[in-house]
């Protein structure tokens, strides 16, 4: 089943900026989503559509293949960009604000904060709050009531590393439980470390979609056409022998090689197809040297990330 | 509609400005009767009955009806200040989103906003109710429920207050801006517009948004004399055009709350 699903959601602001153009993905269930992108690309826009605070300009959304309606938002547990409560309450009331509308009761505002920590502080006007206090209320406000899908907006932001090391954790056991997380972010450290599915967004546009493995593996077969144009590209492979020397000349021979580099006690070579590993050991054994090491370099998604987007920051 | 206000009971129960402004308002309703009575009674003592003979006896029933209406009618800027205050504050924290988000409806929203106001006007109209009994007791006239009208059309006017303050703050978002132009709107320019209108030949100006529901509560001091001075559009036309404003007010807020981008 799908948990949201969107079509061809397009966003125009002021008649001139397009926020979103043409989105469309679906977040299965169990998955935890990282909607990934550069600053300003409409991340937030997009999870403003589906939690019904902006009115999309065209395209449409559907959470559990229903169209959106208030009933679904009670079930939801949704963190967006900024904590949002009332400065002259203390956490404690300001997260019962939050039960009654989400028709939960009272009895579940003790065990969210303690889950994040704030149990000490709950009587605390919000206004006295430390920016990490604030977001971690936010997220005790998304857990109430235990929602089965979880949507967050940058959920580390204003975090100490120990919070964000929480945080990940959270999110983790969470989706161990069979929790759905939808989180946007752009910090791909973050993604890396928690996410099983990630759309990346530019400028509005859907760049890629797919999971995690999808989208390192280049193998993958369901990536999008700039995927598997990507894929085509380029791989890496390490090699260390007793005599490096010999080796980086053996290899200049290698078919398709682009590029030897010295790095280090070990050579980085660039291959332009798809070889793999066992065809380098093989034409290295039959030219007299024996590999001491040798290891294909897997792409973090910081490079996958660049090599999508580009590197230039956006103006 | 119970749940929803139990809502808006949380947000405000321990919110000093609407504690402040709520006891401040029912005292000033009570208060603002008595006053006048006193001022009234002493200016007769003072005229030997003179000022009494001119003006009426508007603290005695059953004019006191329309009195004590007229007094708090004044006091208007309290539940106007009430509603902006609390709109803006939506706006301000992005609770506004925030309860949407967790799971109102824009229209659940928006509607029991304009259940707040309907609530401020009626509590306030008990207050004046309140008044014109402690006033009516001290007065030591004979009581009568003629009159008991003026009491639905100052009830029909802090509707229209609160809920024309609801409808600007809405645009405006910003609790100083809403402010301000609530307050230069309601004390001069609508009167000044009204004053250049009815200047000009037929009383057109009456028809005005706030000043429609002003002019059902007419000046009560020597009521009959001031009658022939001011030509006042008959009672059911006021009406008419009150309900006409607050059907506009109550359309405009929730359709913008339910189209546009919170």
């Amino acid at each position: 089943m799908s948990i949201l699903k969107v079509t061809g959601l397009t966003k125009v602001y002021g008649g001139a900026i397009k926020a979103l153009d043409n989105v469309s993905f679906e977040v299965p269930k169990g998955a935890v989503f990282g909607i990934l992108g550069p600053n300003g690309s409409g991340k937030t826009t997009l999870l403003g559509i589906v939690m019904d605070v902006l009115k999309a300009t065209e395209g449409s959304y559907a959470w559990f293949n229903e169209p959106g309606s208030a009933e679904q938002r009670r079930q939801i547990g949704t963190l967006l960009e900024t904590p949002n409560f009332y400065h002259y309450l203390s956490g404690e009331r300001n997260l019962k604000i939050t039960a009654a509308i989400k028709q939960k009761g009272d009895a579940d505002i003790d065990r969210v904060l303690d889950i994040v920590n704030l149990s000490a502080r709950r009587h605390s006007k919000f206004s006295t709050y430390s920016l990490g206090m604030k977001q971690r209320l936010a997220i005790a406000a998304a857990l109430l009531g235990d929602p089965s899908v979880l949507v967050f907006d940058e959920p580390t932001n204003g975090l100490d590393p120990a919070g964000i090391a929480e945080i990940r954790e959270l999110i983790k056991t969470l989706n161990k439980q069979g929790k759905t997380i939808i989180m946007a972010s752009h910090i791909l450290d973050e993604v890396e470390k928690v996410c099983t599915h990630v759309a990346i967004i530019q400028k509005g546009v859907l760049k890629t979609t797919g999971t995690v493995a999808q989208l390192m593996n280049h193998d993958g077969d369901n990536g999008t056409i700039q995927e598997q144009q990507q894929q085509a590209a380029t791989i890496t492979i390490e090699v260390a022998a007793e005599n490096l020397t010999q080796l980086a000349n053996i290899l200049q021979q290698y078919p398709n090689v682009i590029l030897v580099t010295e790095t280090d006690d070990r050579l980085s070579v660039e291959i332009a197809d798809n070889s793999g590993t066992a065809a380098l050991n093989k034409y290295c054994f039959d030219n007299g040297i024996t590999l001491s090491y040798l290891l294909q370099k897997k792409k973090t998604l910081e490079t996958r990330f660049l090599e999508i987007t580009g590197t230039k920051s956006e103006k | 509609m119970l749940r929803l206000l139990h809502i808006e009971w949380l947000k405000i129960k321990n919110y000093n400005t609407f504690k402040v402004l709520a006891i401040l308002y029912f005292i000033s309703i009570l208060a603002i009767s008595y006053i006048g009575y006193r001022i009234n009674l002493s200016a007769n003592e003072a005229s030997n009955n003179m000022a009494g003979s001119l003006i009426g006896n508007p603290f005695s029933y059953p004019g006191i009806w329309n009195t004590s209406a007229f007094l708090a009618s004044f006091l208007f800027f309290i539940p106007g200040l009430f509603i902006i205050n609390l709109m803006s504050n939506e706006y301000n924290f992005k609770t506004h989103r925030q309860n949407v988000i967790d799971g109102l409806s824009r229209m659940e929203f928006i509607h029991v906003k304009v259940a707040l106001c309907f609530l401020t006007a009626f509590f306030a109209t008990i207050g004046v109710f309140l008044s014109t009994i402690i006033v009516g007791a001290l007065s030591k006239s004979s009581f009568t429920f003629t009159g008991i009208e003026y009491l639905l059309f100052f009830f029909i006017q802090t509707f229209s207050y609160t809920l024309f303050a609801l409808m600007l703050t809405m645009f405006i978002r910003r609790s100083g801006l809403a402010l301000g132009l609530y307050f230069l709107y309601a004390l001069i320019l609508e009167n000044l517009i009204v004053g250049a209108v009815n200047y000009k030949g037929a009383p057109i100006g009456h028809f005005f948004p706030l000043e429609s529901t002003d002019k059902l509560i007419p000046f009560p001091f020597a009521k009959d004399k001031v009658a022939l001075l001011l030509k006042v559009p008959p009672t059911y036309a006021l009406l008419i055009a009150s309900g006409i404003y607050l059907f506009i007010y109550y359309r405009v807020s929730t359709k913008r709350y339910s189209t546009v981008d919170l």
